[in-house]
């Protein structure tokens, strides 16, 4: 199943977009700190399990779409689909991180 | 003559003989017949089990998606390297899930609906192909010079 508190990024081996995006992610995380959990869905049933087990979510949010790569964000539960430009990306991880400081500073 | 199998992009109707009719008799479609290999008619007919059958090598697959992209409104993508690498992904697709599932996209389990996401697609549907000129994956682009 899906763990809560980290982004998760499913990709495919031999997917054009997730070779475009993974320096992108790498980027993320060597500059912000922000860690993706890196799913390979082509050649792992278990990483495409846990892949369709929020297919709804994903198609959802990505317009009917069920494709590689999906960023995923477990607390918000949202999704973010294909080739994105860095900021938008980056953006994107920041939602969730500004949530779940939220989160914590109410404890 | 030889008989070859062809399978309709859009409805994935399959068709057996020397060439494709033009027009599919089930869906309408114009000029969406791609050359398939015999595990793929058989597994979407009904006759053949996923790991049956013979199927493409990656050079027969580019074979035929160049032959399905002639005469169109699109071509295949200029950039070599993505096309090698997506030809490269629905050949494993084949071999390991028993079709050739685009490597851009997921199998959600349903056999029916899995279908779908057989390359080539009815990729003139995808909102990628409206607002950008190009498939999900980005195998086929609009043609430019038309």
């Amino acid at each position: 199943m899906v763990k809560k508190g980290q982004l998760m990024m499913f990709w495919g081996s031999e997917c054009p977009h997730c070779h475009v995006m993974m320096p992108l992610v790498e980027r993320l995380e060597r500059e912000e700190g922000v860690k993706f959990e890196k799913l390979e869905v082509w050649h792992n049933e278990s990483n495409a399990r846990k892949m369709r087990a929020i297919a709804d979510i994903i198609k959802s949010a990505c317009g009917g779409v069920f494709g590689t790569p999906t960023f995923y964000d477990p607390e918000r539960a949202a999704a973010l689909c294909g080739e994105q430009p860095y900021e938008l990306l980056r953006e994107w991880a920041f939602k969730g991180l500004k949530t779940q400081s939220r989160a914590q500073r109410h404890k | 003559m030889g008989k070859y199998y062809f399978r309709c992009a859009v409805c994935n109707d399959i068709h057996v003989g020397a060439s494709p009719p033009k027009v599919c008799p089930t869906c309408g479609a114009v000029r969406a017949y791609v050359r398939c290999d015999e595990r793929e008619a058989g597994v979407m007919q009904g006759f053949l089990e996923k790991g049956e059958g013979r199927t493409f090598s990656r050079s027969e697959v580019l074979e035929a998606l160049e032959q399905f992209a002639s005469k169109q409104e699109f071509v295949l993508n200029p950039e070599k390297d993505r096309v090698s690498l997506l030809v490269k992904g629905v050949v494993e697709n084949e071999k390991n899930h028993g079709l050739k599932y685009c490597p851009c996209r997921m199998t959600v389990g349903n056999f029916e609906e899995d279908l779908l996401l057989v390359c080539p697609c009815n990729f003139r549907v995808q909102k990628t192909w409206r607002e950008k000129g190009e498939c999900w994956c980005g195998l086929f682009v609009k043609r430019t010079d038309a």
